[in-house]
């Protein structure tokens, strides 16, 4: 009994209205500020992009060509609430790639800063390692919130997800 | 259908995104390729000239030249010569090559100053972390292309094989 009144509680507070749009607004933000530098110098990104030894070099011009702007659009419609059930999900799914590849670099010992491989004691000398993990906790945090503006927004739909 | 709502929504949205990535890559006459090669330089090595001096530099030099350790501990040891350390302060300030002088990569413009303070006539020698790390090789790039510098080397294994070797450090 006590444990379904928490769960309702809780309930409640994921999908009060207020604290939705302020999430939206949150991620959104964050999404747009983060596309600008992105879009506006697409070489520096994709540079960026192969600090972290994740994906083939021969690509990462193509995804520094259109990630940027899919964020961008992903921050304008949580923000105005158009195609809020895309958006959200894509927001959650690039959250999570994000926490990979910046959990990956800081697993393999890379330095994002240069794509350089550490040694582990290079990496604690350094604020590094204090670094990524702040920006892992970042994004799980705005993670968590885009999972909860996608579970509301399917939720309005009133038709189940099958 | 609410499915199919999603999927038409992430598709609309990936749409755009192409089309704005490359509109803007076409509308603004991007020079880049779309497809990425990895920059490689040439290598000059010890020896590779009739000249007594082991680490002689051609007069002309068409773009930045990878050097391996003993070919930079013969200029280093020769003088005339600056090196540049293009990792960030932090690690310069931790351990870097005897009388070097750090710009960093990411910094470039702040330090144009003291760029433009140098002789043109020097010759400069790039490192970094070695391995992996292309901030060396960028920096190189700007000192040369940018800055006019016309004998700019890159010490590929960078500051660990130069410790590693034994050279000065400070």
């Amino acid at each position: 009994m006590a444990g379904e009144r928490i769960s309702n509680k809780l309930k409640n507070i994921w999908s009060n209205p207020l604290l939705l749009l302020g999430f939206r607004l949150v991620v959104g933000i964050v999404f747009i500020y983060a596309s600008i530098d992105k879009i506006s110098d697409p070489l520096g990104f994709s540079d960026n992009i192969d600090n972290y030894h994740a994906t083939p070099v021969y690509l990462n011009n193509l995804i520094a060509l259109i990630v940027p702007w899919m964020e961008l659009i992903v921050g304008l419609c949580l923000i105005f609430g158009k195609f809020i059930q895309g958006a959200s999900l894509l927001s959650a799914v690039l959250m999570i790639v994000f926490i990979v590849l910046i959990g990956q670099a800081l697993f393999r010992g890379i330095d994002l800063h240069c794509g350089c491989f550490k040694t582990a004691t290079d990496v604690s000398v350094t604020s590094l390692r204090s670094e990524m993990i702040r920006r892992i906790l970042e994004d799980i945090v705005l993670l968590g919130m885009s999972l909860i503006i996608t579970m509301n927004a399917l939720k309005k739909e009133e038709i189940p997800l099958k | 259908m609410l499915v199919q709502k999603i999927i038409i929504q992430i598709i609309g949205i990936t749409s755009i995104s192409i089309i704005l990535g490359f509109g803007r890559y076409f509308v603004l006459d991007e020079h880049y390729n779309l497809v990425k090669e990895k920059r490689i330089l040439n290598s000059l090595k010890s020896g590779d000239s009739d000249s007594l001096i082991d680490c002689y530099i051609p007069e002309q030099l068409s773009e930045p030249m990878f050097i391996d350790a003993e070919f930079a501990f013969c200029l280093y040891e020769a003088g005339g010569v600056i090196f540049v350390d293009a990792r960030d302060s932090e690690e310069f300030e931790q351990l870097h090559i005897k009388n070097s002088i750090n710009i960093p990569y990411d910094y470039f413009e702040d330090f144009m100053h003291q760029i433009d303070s140098i002789d043109r006539e020097i010759i400069l020698v790039t490192y970094c972390s070695g391995g992996d790390c292309s901030l060396s090789i960028d920096l190189a790039d700007h000192l040369f292309f940018e800055a006019d510098f016309y004998k700019v080397l890159v010490f590929e294994g960078g500051f660990p094989l130069w410790q590693e070797k034994g050279f000065p450090i400070n």
